[in-house]
């Protein structure tokens, strides 16, 4: 089967060169090879800085460790060299809210408590041994043609270079032939339109071949490296071809690309093989404020990255979980995400993903932990996490993640909630319980309806800053705050208001910040006069919000009421916000959920670069980006 | 002369996409279908029926009132996920052929992550078939050669 489904990609090859053709005679055509982020690959990347300014400067002074640089033997994913480690103790759970142990900080406090570690993309070169290949059957249930291999036996690093790959050679030849046929003048600027097209038709069958035959992506879809070619081969003729749209490295606009996969039964993750994961979408993603702890095989430091509805199937079939959780401790974006292997029955909270069973994502917001009395609606999604700090808790941080309980799905866009509410977890997100006191009813009275959806940032003034939406896509932005400590607990939170001018003064209040949610106005998606319904950024949809070193301001990305992503600035969380800035149109297929990535060098402070995840509707799956910001 | 014919060729390769928008379901809808929606033999591309012919639908369609289902069940989504093909409310399918029978399998969300057992209704041949879909049905398969129909 295998081997049928390799030829079946050579003879699409054979088809694009032998008819289409220009495209290695174009002058245009470039290798979807790792040459292309080697320059990515010099960055300093200092590891995360997701919040204040504040915290950022301090987080470079706190470098715990320096880990020797990237190489070209180390761009292998880092779970690949992961070992399981021994068990961790078990934290005690409880169904009640769980008491902070960090106190509240007086504004203008900066606290750092983020871990700060520096380290390449490859975690530890540790030997991993055969057993450790985290290719195992899917789920009965599952609707796929994927099948694991399990003779690999040698565990060698894979070598990098593109010269020893056997179809660039052929490439060269063919294409030496085809710029006879296309381009028999040398100086010929003038390309026919057709020429391009099959250009682009024939460089994407050259891409999918070369990306499923290159050794680093055999090592991706099987779980270790190997050293022959041969063997690579074999192994990844079992993985399905990534999408022909986007390729890696595309240009979408005159600022973003196309990074790489995050999600799909495809490379670079595979996470169908690894977790069951055929498609999902959103991907909000936050650091988890954990050190890494140097006696363990695994970087514990990660971000963490929350989807919603998931399945195990293609076109949104076989099994269905709400919502599911991956971790990453990969630092090196340039070539995309990398998501850590999986940990099954051994302890360890810091696998790729919390589990059902070996290879098998579970749902981590379950129904049967909601508060007494909540509605579950058909699916509860996550929509912003955030990691606070909580000495004596056993890795000294807890996760919250904001979630919306749907109500039900209407048209493209259009969505109501029960509510939306917090849950927690002291073990890395591994196990979730909901806080009844951060429920907010989405009623039509008060303020709560407009804090649906949520996008968290923390300021290093001791405070979290909690953007809201509406249930849907048509609301604008408003803004909360509350102490870490409080975080739970949705009556301690204020809300910004612009103030009211009353009616004929009677009633009227200033700017500021007040306990009332329904005093809250918005700071930005809703331009007034004439065109402001015709402005991008008009409407806010999911929407991601971090503090950016490189720009020393807060960054908000946002689909709009053209489904374009956008981008606004601003110097405080409460703003002017900036007008909004389109990054990237409406693609085909449908894209939504822009989530900022708190590990992009320009988050950090150590380049220009902004990552953010992205879902794609035709695909269900989720795609790294990548904003050059001098680009914009 | 060969860069003609391979010229000719490529002409030839790159038109057939085109003519295949919509795979799997015939390139032509009669009046009857129109302003229905299919889906392409992918399982996931959507075609309307316009002028008398099936055009692809740009992602992420809307939610259609007319279904046409060919034979193989359409397995669509109700308003228990995101972007749901059909909408809740009362549907009628109505046989294509003298010998088809309508069929439907619906499940509904029980709670996030776990769904019922499919409920299958089907009719006798050539009459027609009325179901309530529900605000919570996840997943929504609809057979048989019908034409169906979301009344308001």
């Amino acid at each position: 089967m295998g081997a049928a489904r390799y030829i079946g990609r050579v003879g699409a090859l054979a088809v694009a060169l032998g008819v289409g053709s220009a495209a290695l005679a174009a002058p245009g055509l470039a290798w979807a090879d790792d040459a292309g982020s080697t320059a990515h690959a010099t960055h300093p990347h200092a590891t995360h800085g997701t919040h204040g300014p504040k915290k950022a400067a301090a987080k470079k002074q706190r470098l715990k460790k320096a880990k020797p640089a990237p190489s070209s033997t180390t761009d292998q994913p880092a779970h690949k060299k992961a070992r399981a480690r021994p068990a961790r103790k078990t934290v005690a759970k409880s169904t009640t809210t769980p008491a902070p142990a960090t106190e509240p900080v007086a504004a203008g406090t900066p606290r750092t408590h983020i871990a700060t570690t520096t380290r390449p993309k490859t975690v530890r070169a540790t030997p991993t041994p055969a057993t450790a290949v985290a290719a195992g059957s899917p789920p009965a249930s599952a609707v796929a043609a994927v099948t694991s291999t399990s003779a690999v036996t040698s565990t060698t690093t894979a070598a990098k270079t593109s010269s020893a790959n056997p179809v660039q050679s052929v490439a060269k030849i063919v294409g030496g032939v085809l710029n006879w046929v296309f381009n028999p003048t040398p100086a010929n600027p003038a390309h026919p339109t057709l020429a391009w097209t099959l250009l682009a038709f024939a460089r994407r069958e050259i891409d999918n071949l070369v990306a499923i035959l290159r050794p680093q992506h055999a090592a991706s879809s099987a779980g270790v490296t190997v050293d022959t070619t041969g063997l690579a081969l074999a192994t990844t003729a079992t993985a399905a071809a990534a999408p022909s749209f986007p390729t890696p490295g595309q240009q979408l606009s005159a600022s973003t690309s196309f990074v790489n996969w995050v999600t799909g039964n495809f490379p670079p993750n595979n996470t169908y093989t690894q977790f069951g994961v055929w498609g999902t979408d959103v991907g909000t993603m936050w650091d988890n404020g954990i050190a890494d702890d140097p006696s363990t095989p695994i970087n514990e430091h990660q971000i963490l990255m929350a989807f919603g509805d998931t399945f195990s199937g293609a076109n949104m079939t076989g099994t269905w979980r709400s919502n599911v959780l991956a971790r990453s401790s990969d630092t090196n974006l340039a070539d995309g995400i990398t998501i850590a292997g999986g940990q099954w029955l051994n302890g360890n909270m810091f696998g790729g993903m919390p589990l059902a069973q070996q290879n098998y994502a579970r749902q981590i917001i379950l129904p049967e932990r909601l508060p007494t009395g909540l509605p579950t609606g058909v699916t509860m999604i996550p929509t912003a996490g955030i990691s606070v700090p909580t000495p004596g808790t056993e890795f000294g941080a807890t996760q919250y993640l904001s979630f919306m309980s749907v109500k039900q799905w209407g048209s493209a866009g259009q969505w109501s909630t029960n509510y939306s509410a917090i849950a927690y977890s002291v073990d890395n997100g591994e196990n979730w319980y909901v806080a009844p006191s951060s429920v907010r009813q989405n009623s039509p009275y008060g303020g709560n309806k407009n804090f649906q959806q949520s996008a968290f940032v923390s300021s290093g003034d001791g405070y979290v800053y909690a953007y809201g939406t509406p249930n849907g896509r048509g609301g604008s932005a408003y803004l909360s705050r509350v102490a870490e400590a409080d975080i739970l607990d949705a009556s301690q939170y204020e809300y910004y208001s612009k103030g009211s001018s009353g009616f004929f003064g009677i009633g009227a209040y200033k700017a500021g910040w007040y306990k009332d949610p329904s005093k809250a106005t918005s700071v930005f998606g809703r331009d007034t006069g004439a065109c402001g319904v015709a402005k991008a950024g008009n409407h806010v949809s999911e929407l991601s919000v971090q503090y950016n070193a490189t720009l020393g301001k807060y960054v908000t990305l946002y689909c709009d009421q053209f489904n374009n992503v956008v981008m606004r600035t601003s110097d405080t969380p409460q703003g002017k916000w900036s007008a909004a800035t389109v990054l990237l149109t409406q693609q085909n297929g449908g894209i939504y959920a822009p989530m900022l990535d708190p590990w992009s060098p320009s988050t950090l402070g150590t380049g220009t670069d902004l990552y953010w995840n992205l879902s794609l509707w035709s695909q269900y799956d989720v795609m790294l980006m990548k904003t050059d910001l001098t680009k914009v | 002369m060969i860069r003609i014919v391979i010229t000719a060729a490529m002409v030839a390769l790159a038109a057939a996409p085109v003519a295949g928008a919509a795979p799997g379901i015939p390139a032509a809808c009669s009046a009857n279908l129109e302003g229905a929606t299919t889906l392409a033999a992918d399982g996931s591309t959507p075609a309307l029926c316009t002028g008398g012919q099936w055009q692809p639908v740009a992602l992420p369609a809307p939610a259609s009132d007319r279904w046409v289902s060919f034979g193989a069940p359409l397995a669509l989504h109700g308003q228990g996920m995101r972007n749901p093909a059909v909408l809740a409310g009362s549907w009628t399918a109505t046989p294509l052929e003298p010998s088809a029978r309508c069929r439907v399998a619906q499940q509904n969300v029980i709670s996030p992550g776990t769904l019922s057992s499919p409920v299958v209704s089907q009719g006798p041949p050539d009459s027609p078939l009325s179901v309530q879909v529900k605000p919570d049905a996840f997943t929504v398969e609809l057979g048989g050669d019908c034409l169906w129909v979301r009344r308001p």
